[in-house]
């Protein structure tokens, strides 16, 4: 059996507290909507029995003070309520005094007892429908009154499972929002995690190395430029980690761009890079944006063999960055732009520069996307959905999600 | 000693690996991708490889499969119970969380190798000739006498040379872990090994921790 990562435990956990108590409630819910309606119909049972026998016994009563009854007499009376109420749906049985039936027109299979007196209960015919059932006394006999159930118990049914089904089609809507916001929170401190994991590793490795080891001056200074190396890479995740909190609360300083100055400053990093620029202005943070390129163009100028040219086009409302490199599968991309995967599958870099690309664009309402280029390599889009040029305007934007698909490519 | 196959693909780890592996007197050879591995496992013999999970270009878990029947020491920053139990039922021998222990590491190293017999048995320093699977010493052709401690100490010291072992870790290889001695024991076995072997230059004391045997060809 595979064992589960921490989180999918704590998922799977909090998933089977949320199905037991979510079940409890709809089961209540059920059995007290199904308890009040047995209740009503229970009552109305009790109600029109008496109401029969009440008449059974006026009716007897006037025979006796007309001359007595007999046992004919009786049954006619049982005989003309029960040809009435049996029109309604409604069955009766009568016994006289020593328990024999004079009169019953009760279903097939369904066999009152006398010795039930008193006993609300329910009970099936010989076709396996069920009736509720009261004996009780009437005149000079006993009544036993039937009325069928199944409509209620059918009823009671259809309800449970149209509760249940709705109740499914909601837990797994919540079980997947879950686990959609559970994985959110999980994965980019996954590859956090691993992307510190790294250069301590190399960092505590060396140390013990230049601590344990016999060695020369120049593998103990070598050693120490690894140290030294990797602090720096160490430091540059916990400043991407800082940049990426204070966009998500920070503010962003929107203001019009000359987009060739923009590239310009780029180009000057990065010599191969060949930029057009079609659209002379932008709104939004210099800075950032700068940050934002300049961590795509790296990204390019990894992928492709050394000299090769990166392009760097800005066409309408949209930055293109265009390699001819070693490219990457549909997986990576996919995973490339979803914000919240947490960049490359691997690579050499922090592994953080992607998820602070996607905030960066989210904060300037703009969608970034990663598609493989054909003829090899890749092609990174950067599309502000918003066009207005207003100068100097704050607004604050928490961290967005991606849009629809679209695939465009420039070249 | 072993030839062993290093798979990393970061540097700076792949580097540390190899000089730590050959500090106690193995041969490496660094891969940084899963298909040089490859190329280099046809073309060379190894007694064993140390593999990086998360390759540029492969897993280390579906390498694993092209490599056999050479016996592999997982070394990952994937140190979940999980990938432990994946990596050792697909038939790796020993599966190690990064960042880890040098000494951990060789230990590791050392079980795997001896575990394929792979693991040398004679060391030879300075007219001493010691055959640790004989348990037998000899200087300048003579055969000496250790007692048992003084064996597990000089076992200690070779398997570990170059690597300064404290005198806890010294004392737990040579009188077992349940020893209540004191350090001092340590230091009057090690004065004994000096001087029947006349390593007195070659055992170094270290300042505050313990002692390393000293050779670098």
């Amino acid at each position: 059996m595979k064992t589960a990562k921490l989180w999918h435990r704590q998922y799977a956990a909090t998933l089977l507290l949320f199905l037991c108590v979510f079940y409890a409630c709809v089961f209540f819910l059920s059995q007290s909507s199904f308890l009040s309606a047995f209740r009503s119909e229970t009552q109305a049972v009790v109600r029109e029995h008496a109401m029969i026998a009440r008449s059974i016994w006026i009716e007897q009563a006037a025979l006796q003070s007309r001359g007595g009854t007999s046992e004919a007499a009786e049954q006619a009376i049982a005989a003309e309520y029960g040809a009435y109420y049996g029109r309604r749906g409604m069955y009766l049985c009568y016994f006289d005094a020593a328990g024999k039936a004079l009169y019953s027109n009760m279903p097939e299979g369904l066999m009152p007892e006398r010795a039930d007196a008193g006993i609300l209960q329910t009970a099936p015919d010989g076709k396996g429908v069920r009736y509720f059932l009261l004996t009780g006394p009437a005149g000079t006999g006993f009544l036993s009154y039937a009325r069928e159930a199944e409509t209620l118990l059918d009823g009671q049914r259809r309800y449970s499972l149209l509760l249940v089904g709705v109740a499914a089609l909601f837990a797994l809507s919540m079980a997947m929002g879950l686990y959609v916001m559970l994985r959110r929170v999980y994965r980019p401190m996954d590859r956090l995690a691993h992307e510190l994991r790294t250069p301590l590793t190399a960092i505590h490795g060396y140390a013990q190395y230049i601590a344990l080891g016999a060695l020369r001056e120049e593998e103990r200074m070598e050693a120490a430029r690894f140290i030294e190396a990797e602090s720096g890479r160490l430091r540059g995740v916990a400043d991407t980690l800082l940049s990426l909190s204070t966009l998500r609360y920070g503010e962003a300083s929107m203001e019009r761009i000359r987009v060739a100055a923009l590239f310009q400053r780029v180009s000057k990093i990065y010599p191969q890079l060949h930029t057009t620029v079609e659209t002379p202005f932008i709104t939004g943070d210099a800075a950032l944006l700068e940050s934002l390129l300049i961590n795509l163009v790296d990204n390019a100028v990894h992928a492709s063999p050394e000299g090769m040219s990166i392009e760097l086009i800005a066409r309408e409302n949209r930055f293109f960055v265009l390699d001819r490199g070693t490219g990457m599968g549909e997986a990576a991309c996919r995973r490339l732009n979803d914000p919240g995967a947490g960049g490359a599958p691997s690579g050499k870099g922090t592994g953080l520069g992607i998820p602070l690309c996607h905030e960066i664009a989210a904060m300037h309402r703009a969608k970034l996307r990663f598609y493989v280029r054909d003829g090899g390599g890749c092609v990174a889009r950067l599309e502000f959905l918003q066009s207005s040029d207003n100068s100097k305007m704050k607004w604050k934007q928490r961290y967005g999600s991606m849009g629809k698909k679209g695939k465009e490519n420039p070249s | 000693m072993a030839h062993i196959l290093i798979v990393e693909d970061e540097l700076s780890i792949s580097k540390l690996l190899c000089k730590s592996l050959a500090l106690v007197g193995h041969r490496t050879c660094a891969a940084f991708t899963g298909e040089e591995a490859c190329r280099m496992a046809q073309s060379e013999n190894f007694d064993m490889a140390i593999l990086d999970v998360m390759l540029p270009d492969t897993d280390g878990f579906s390498l694993l499969a092209r490599l056999k029947p050479l016996p592999v020491l997982f070394l990952s920053a994937r140190g979940e119970v999980s990938d432990r139990i994946k990596g050792l039922r697909l038939g790796a021998e020993d599966y190690l969380p990064k960042p880890f222990e040098m000494q951990e590491l060789l230990a590791r190293v050392q079980v795997v190798l001896r575990r394929g017999h792979k693991l040398a048995e004679r060391f030879s320093l300075d007219g001493v000739d010691v055959d640790l699977d004989a348990r037998t010493v000899s200087v300048q052709g003579a055969q000496i006498c250790l007692t048992p401690q003084e064996f597990a100490l000089l076992e200690a010291l070779i398997r570990n040379r170059n690597i300064a072992l404290s005198r806890e870790q010294l004392l737990s290889r040579a009188w077992g872990v349940d020893y209540l001695g004191e350090d001092r024991t340590v230091d009057v076995h090690i004065q004994k090994l000096r001087k029947k072997l006349g390593w007195e230059k070659r055992i170094k004391t270290i300042y505050k921790l313990g002692y390393r045997l000293e050779y670098r060809p």
